[in-house]
């Protein structure tokens, strides 16, 4: 795992990076997002991402760095392919001060219930310094009672890209981007070590 | 029952009309009537802050019949 960052690391390189129409925007890299925070291999893909409520960005522009530190917060999370949608604690919707606008069947270990949803932003890090982010502005999330993280990042934004893990030389590496721009398959003879 | 519940009680009432009328759009709830349909789920809540409906008290849903709904899933974390 790597050290939790302050919350203020997050804020370098947001301002005028986000206009409409664009999907996955960054300073550095645009469309891709490259997480490998891992000096050794883990069997948890445990990141830090940073939530916030989504706002209309046709309308309200770019907020100011202010108005971005009011509406967000980093929080644990994990890649999950065992989920078909995202998600996130109760607590995050409690703390970001979310309200739901609507409500989704869930299907969870416990049974079917019916979840709130919200819209949301995520902001994941593109660069091991966390110097550049990668937005990925109204995902709608389904909240729940999350053990051990407070966000599940599941196969609606996984599957919108290219997923990678890998763990040579025994550090795991993380790596997913979007959209997908190849396929990769290890069992091709082509691809060399 | 709360101001949401409400909304999404009058939502599974008429769904098949609003999915028969209106497929794959999503209807916007508000003081149990609907107040317009969207093409997104984001354009429809960016539609209801604008008008200044009360968050917590409106509703947003798919216009699809509930045969089509599918849960999602999750295997691990969540319950």
């Amino acid at each position: 795992m790597y050290p939790p960052r302050r919350r203020d690391a997050y804020y370098i390189s947001f301002t005028p990076i986000v206009t409409k129409g664009e999907y996955f925007v960054s300073i550095r890299s645009p469309s891709i997002c490259v997480d490998n925070p891992y000096n050794t291999a883990v069997r948890i893909l445990e990141f830090d991402v940073v939530v916030s409520k989504t706002y209309d960005r046709s309308r309200d522009g770019t907020l100011t760095e202010d108005e971005h530190r009011e509406r967000m917060a980093a929080y644990k999370a994990i890649w999950d392919t065992g989920a078909s949608g995202s998600a996130i604690s109760y607590h995050v919707a409690s703390d970001l001060g979310l309200k739901s606008h609507g409500k989704r069947p869930v299907h969870t270990a416990n049974g079917e219930r019916e979840a709130d949803i919200y819209l949301v932003d995520f902001f994941f890090q593109n660069d091991i310094e966390g110097r550049s982010m990668v937005i990925y502005p109204e995902v709608t999330v389904t909240d729940g009672d999350i053990q051990g993280v407070d966000v599940l990042i599941g196969m609606d934004i996984i599957g919108s890209g290219d997923f990678a893990v890998t763990n040579y030389d025994g550090k795991t590496c993380v790596s997913f981007r979007a959209p997908s721009m190849q396929k990769i398959d290890f069992t091709d003879s082509s691809i060399d070590a | 029952m709360d101001a949401l519940t409400r909304q999404h009680k009058y939502f599974k009432e008429y769904q098949h009309k609003f999915a028969e009328n209106h497929h794959g759009e999503y209807v916007l709830i508000y003081k149990e009537k609907e107040r317009g349909f969207f093409d997104s789920r984001a354009n429809a809540y960016f539609a209801a802050l604008r008008r200044k409906y009360v968050e917590g008290a409106f509703f947003i849903g798919e216009c699809i019949h509930p045969e089509e709904e599918t849960p999602i899933i999750f295997h691990s974390r969540l319950s």
